[in-house]
């Protein structure tokens, strides 16, 4: 499939992949640091979920291309092309507007999760809920690509 | 209020909107018409994903997919073969039992049918099977998978109520294997009035040689479930501890996975992760409406009105979870049911363990048949032939998996008796 902004993509990507393998990095620490090192970091477990919650907004977006929501076609199959493209067209739209709700609304909500910080690394829970931010916006823009793209074709 | 919310996320549903956002704009628009604030999207979806036991998601999914880039797959169907070929409809034997072994290193139904399904559907085909028959067997056995752990369902179950992974993981086994028989027997049956074929006998140096082949992808299920078990790790752990296993194994014992595959199928586990998650914090919001409407309160309280009697209740919600598990994707049938109709069974008396076994096994059910069985989709669609045909002739798989769910539903120690002798 030909994508819009290949730059996009390969950094997306290669976030997800490097919060992946930080992820697995810092639960095997946790594991070493129970029996094996002599001093237990008390803030893997936090850092484990900051990285995790990132891979899955920042993957979100990239799952609308690869098509990996899954959904019930049964409908959509038994259509002819015109109407199943304008349904198609009106799921993007609807989606879009969700997310893009999500991306626009969760702003304040950074915002007020400021004042918080994380108990171990104390970290500003800002910058977790900014992960809600990003999951809004990417996920708004690899629907925007998908409803051009479906309205170009015919 | 609430009927727009289920109204509106139905005809989502049906008109082919993805479940995860059919879940998010029926809330949506529930919330534009309440007076509710919008800020509980981010924050609801926030609080469904910032869970650690949900950690273990990826780490499953990552592990199974390094272990069948690995070649993994083609190991446990030959050692299977090498064990049951020589039996009437051996391939067919080897095909269900292959699936109780791949469960136990993937945690969904579809990759395990997707996966033995592309081997052994054309295999079968190759030696006389019935395309229908042999799709059949592929997807119904495929749903031992969820059963058999690591099981994402379990996962998702006591992440939603606080219940131990540990003992869900355990008390899935006996009901898995169970399954696992009846199917076999199912298969042998048909495969003896059809006359289907069977190879010659494996020596014992060849079942030896294909057991070992086979034996790492049965040590990593061990692996799993007695670091859970005996405390060594948390479930989160263990799955990345699975991962670390399955490149291991992969890179130097089976020598088919190299370095520069690694991070292209990490992606996609990542992909597979986020699409999975979205669902979760959509359905978190979707529950979460749901409780503020006081619906959960009603729904136990209607049931518990018709009948406190123990046996008609579970009957009732059997009857409940297998149409809605006809319907809806297990995953997100689980995140609305579940902690719903646990309050119910734990007040006529079903433990909260057995309970969930119920639940997820009444869902999988739903994988196979019609009109939305996704293992039937995939099935189908390797085997190139209608739903139609296959759901028929899975029906005397649909009876041995309605049977055993009446036994795991009113005999409580078939899944209560091992989680007992570990954790008690």
């Amino acid at each position: 499939m030909k994508t819009h902004f290949p730059y996009l993509d390969k950094i997306l990507s290669f976030l997800v992949v490097t919060s992946f393998l930080l992820m697995i990095a810092v639960v095997i620490l946790q594991i070493l640091a129970r029996y094996a090192l002599p001093w237990s970091p008390n803030w893997t477990e936090e850092m484990a979920r900051f990285c995790f919650i990132y891979m899955v907004a920042l993957g979100a977006g990239l799952a609308i291309q690869d098509r990996g929501y899954v959904s019930v076609n049964t409908l959509l199959d038994q259509l002819v092309p015109k109407a199943r493209k304008r349904l198609e067209i009106i799921i993007l739209i609807l989606v879009i507007m969700l997310m893009f709700t999500m991306f626009v609304v969760s702003i304040p909500l950074v915002k007020i999760v400021s004042l918080q910080t994380s108990a171990a690394m104390q970290l500003n829970m800002s910058v977790m809920y900014a992960s809600m931010t990003c999951m809004g916006l990417f996920v708004s823009i690899y629907s925007i690509f998908q409803l051009l793209e479906r309205v170009k074709t015919n | 209020m609430t009927a727009i919310l289920f109204i509106v996320f139905l005809i989502l549903l049906v008109l082919g909107f993805p479940i995860a956002f059919s879940l998010g704009i029926s809330a949506f628009i529930y919330i534009l018409f309440s007076d509710l604030p919008l800020m509980v999207i981010p924050q609801k979806m926030y609080a469904g994903i910032d869970v650690f036991v949900l950690l273990s998601i990826p780490g499953f999914i990552l592990a199974g997919n390094l272990m069948n880039a690995s070649g993994i797959t083609n190991r446990i169907i030959k050692f299977c073969n090498a064990l049951l070929g020589h039996i009437r409809g051996g391939l067919g034997l080897a095909n269900v039992g292959a699936s109780l072994l791949f469960g136990g290193i993937s945690g969904t139904a579809i990759a395990d049918t997707a996966s033995i399904g592309s081997v052994m559907i054309p295999a079968m085909k190759k030696e006389g099977y019935d395309m229908a028959f042999s799709c059949a067997v592929t997807a119904s056995s495929s749903t031992i998978g969820p059963i058999i752990p690591p099981s994402l369902p379990m996962i998702i179950a006591a992440t939603l109520t606080g219940l131990s992974v540990g003992k869900l993981f355990m008390a899935g086994i006996v009901p898995g294997i169970l399954l696992c028989v009846g199917f076999m027997l199912v298969t042998y049956i048909i495969s003896v009035k059809r006359q289907y074929p069977k190879s010659k006998r494996a020596s014992l140096r060849q079942i030896g040689k294909s057991f070992f082949q086979a034996f790492w992808a049965i040590m990593m299920t061990l692996l799993i479930l007695f670091g859970i078990i005996g405390g060594v790790f948390t479930p989160t752990e263990a799955s990345i501890v699975a991962v670390v296993y399955a490149m291991g194994i992969g890179l130097w014992v089976y020598r088919e996975l190299s370095f520069k595959a690694i991070p292209a199928i990490i992606l996609m586990s990542a992909k597979t992760t986020a699409s999975l998650m979205v669902l979760v914090g959509f359905a978190n919001l979707f529950a979460w409406i749901m409780t503020v409407e006081e619906l959960p309160q009603l729904i136990a309280d209607s049931l518990l009105n018709l009948t406190e009697n123990k046996i008609l209740i579970l009957l009732l919600i059997n009857l409940l979870l297998l149409f809605v598990g006809a319907f809806m994707e297990t995953i997100a049938a689980l995140l609305i049911l579940f902690p719903v109709l646990l309050g119910v069974a734990v007040h006529v008396g079903v433990d909260p363990i057995q309970f969930a076994i119920i639940m997820v096994f009444n869902l999988v059910i739903g994988l196979t048949t019609p009109p939305v069985g996704v293992c039937l989709f995939v099935a189908s669609s390797i085997g190139n032939i209608s739903l139609e045909k296959i759901a028929k002739a899975g029906l005397p798989f649909l009876l041995v998996s309605l049977f055993i769910l009446i036994l795991v539903t009113y005999i409580p120690g078939i899944s209560l008796w091992l989680p007992g002798l570990f954790y008690d």
